[in-house]
């Protein structure tokens, strides 16, 4: 009995183990406004493939500097051009898509044009860092070229990514604020509505996945970009607007 | 040398020099009041809602900043239970330096009112007996003969917060907004730093804290030893 036993627990033991050593995993960073997508890319590849996914999110800036100081972020997204004045080196890029500048409302609210933000019933208009953020970068020059900029005053907060924004419009703290189409789409049951902002008031934002120079051999991140170019991919990628 | 006082004194570190200072004086007078009314409560009997308060005040050392935060803001937001009147009066929480404040107090606050509450603890009955048995009233006692007790304690207390708040970096982070030049402090200024990728920036800052946090620590230690 004992014997059956002991056999019964190798045996369970040696198949979860060597389906751990099976099972290769392969980090990725993405701009936080992108963290739905790309979260429920890496459930189907690693459903399909067994292999596992860590993402890590935050605003350009901070997955850049992640990548630099740790050396293990196989795959960056985000906005090319943030990816080009880093230090790190990309040996490839693959596009995802072109991100789109939205002004989304809280419930209660409702706005006709983004114009109405510099309306008395607007009271508190946040954005992303216009620095460190691709939307903060967009909106920003949004507001220049578009004339509200002047309008505004002291009701702009400039707060650090797209999510904060994403999350004060929900709980209602701020009356507007700047984000992508991306998460405008994940909360808008949780917001009053969302506007697309005049694509030529702003620099294009092309989203692409940027490899990280060493990874591009690893057999996961070659299966993992190939599964990105994969039909349902790119069907999550366009319910998400990109 | 230079260079290090440039990086103190640009990119809105002045604001979050000044905010920082401002919120731990604000804060030092919030905790002192909490701590001294704190050790009234604790020499009265202890009955439903003392225990209710010491419970509710304690839950910041035990639950996770960010949830803390969270939970604030849904009270303190503009469609929270406290916010909402608030907001109608025109007295903003959020993104203000009310927020911060109320970040920093609400993080050092069971740290005062624990060491209070085991100096009171720990007293002699017999001095709070007597004292009513020469006719003194609750308050007489409270302010003759409990508190310049539990001095020492509410000291200690009022120092241990002074440090912990000023490293608060979670529930500052909602509260406040984390909005540069306006309501970050430098242990946010840390945390944007760090994830800046800015480590020069981050080194200095922290060095900054460090140095306080150990002024802090040596003036507990003498204190405790004199």
């Amino acid at each position: 009995m004992q014997k059956k036993f002991l056999f019964f627990a190798v045996f369970i033991v040696s198949f979860f183990l060597s389906a751990t050593l099976r099972a290769e995993s392969i980090t990725i960073a993405a701009g936080a406004g992108y963290k739905r997508p790309l979260m429920e890319i890496a459930e189907k590849f690693e459903k399909k493939t067994g292999n596992h996914v860590d993402a890590v999110f935050g605003h350009m800036q901070q997955i850049i500097s992640q990548s630099r100081m740790t050396g293990q972020i196989a795959v960056l997204f985000g906005e090319k051009s943030f990816f080009e004045q880093s230090a790190i080196n990309f040996v490839s890029y693959y596009p995802l898509g072109q991100g789109k500048l939205v002004l989304a409302w809280r419930k209660g609210l409702v706005l006709k044009k983004i114009d109405d933000i510099g309306t008395s019933t607007v009271t508190r208009v946040a954005m992303p860092d216009d620095r460190k953020a691709v939307y903060g970068k967009a909106a920003a020059e949004y507001l220049q070229k578009s004339g509200l900029a002047g309008h505004l005053g002291s009701k702009l907060l400039v707060v650090a990514t797209v999510p904060q924004v994403s999350s004060y419009l929900q709980t209602g703290e701020i009356d507007a604020g700047f984000i992508n189409v991306t998460d405008a789409i994940g909360i808008q049951e949780n917001i009053g509505g969302y506007l697309p902002a005049e694509q030529s008031l702003y620099t294009p934002i092309f989203i692409e996945a940027g490899v990280v120079s060493g990874f591009e051999k690893q057999f996961v991140v070659r299966s993992f970009l190939k599964f990105m170019q994969d039909k349902e991919c790119i069907a999550i990628l366009r319910r998400y607007g990109l | 040398m230079e260079h290090y006082f440039s990086i103190i004194s640009g990119d809105g570190m002045t604001a979050s020099l000044m905010l920082t200072v401002e919120t731990s004086l604000v804060t030092l007078l919030l905790h002192l009041a909490a701590g001294v009314i704190a050790g009234y409560l604790f020499t009265c009997q202890r009955n439903l809602f003392i225990s209710v308060a010491d419970t509710i005040v304690t839950l910041p050392l035990v639950f996770p900043p960010i949830a803390t935060g969270f939970l604030l803001l849904l009270l303190l937001g503009r469609n929270g239970v406290i916010g909402a009147p608030l907001s109608a009066l025109g007295q903003e929480i959020i993104f203000s330096k009310s927020g911060v404040f109320i970040a920093s107090f609400i993080a050092g606050l069971p740290l005062v009112v624990k060491s209070v509450q085991a100096a009171v603890e720990g007293m002699n009955p017999s001095l709070v007996e007597a004292a009513w048995t020469l006719g003194k009233n609750r308050f007489q006692t409270y302010r003759s003969v409990v508190l310049p007790t539990i001095s020492r304690a509410l000291i200690a207390g009022l120092i241990l917060s002074m440090g912990r708040s000023l490293g608060e970096v979670g529930v500052t982070l909602i509260l406040g907004g984390n909005i540069i030049g306006k309501t970050e402090t430098v242990s946010l200024a840390v945390y944007n730093a760090v994830f800046e990728g800015n480590f020069e920036k981050a080194a200095v800052l922290s060095l900054m804290l460090g140095v306080v946090s150990i002024l802090l620590f040596y003036a507990l230690r003498k204190f405790s030893r004199s």
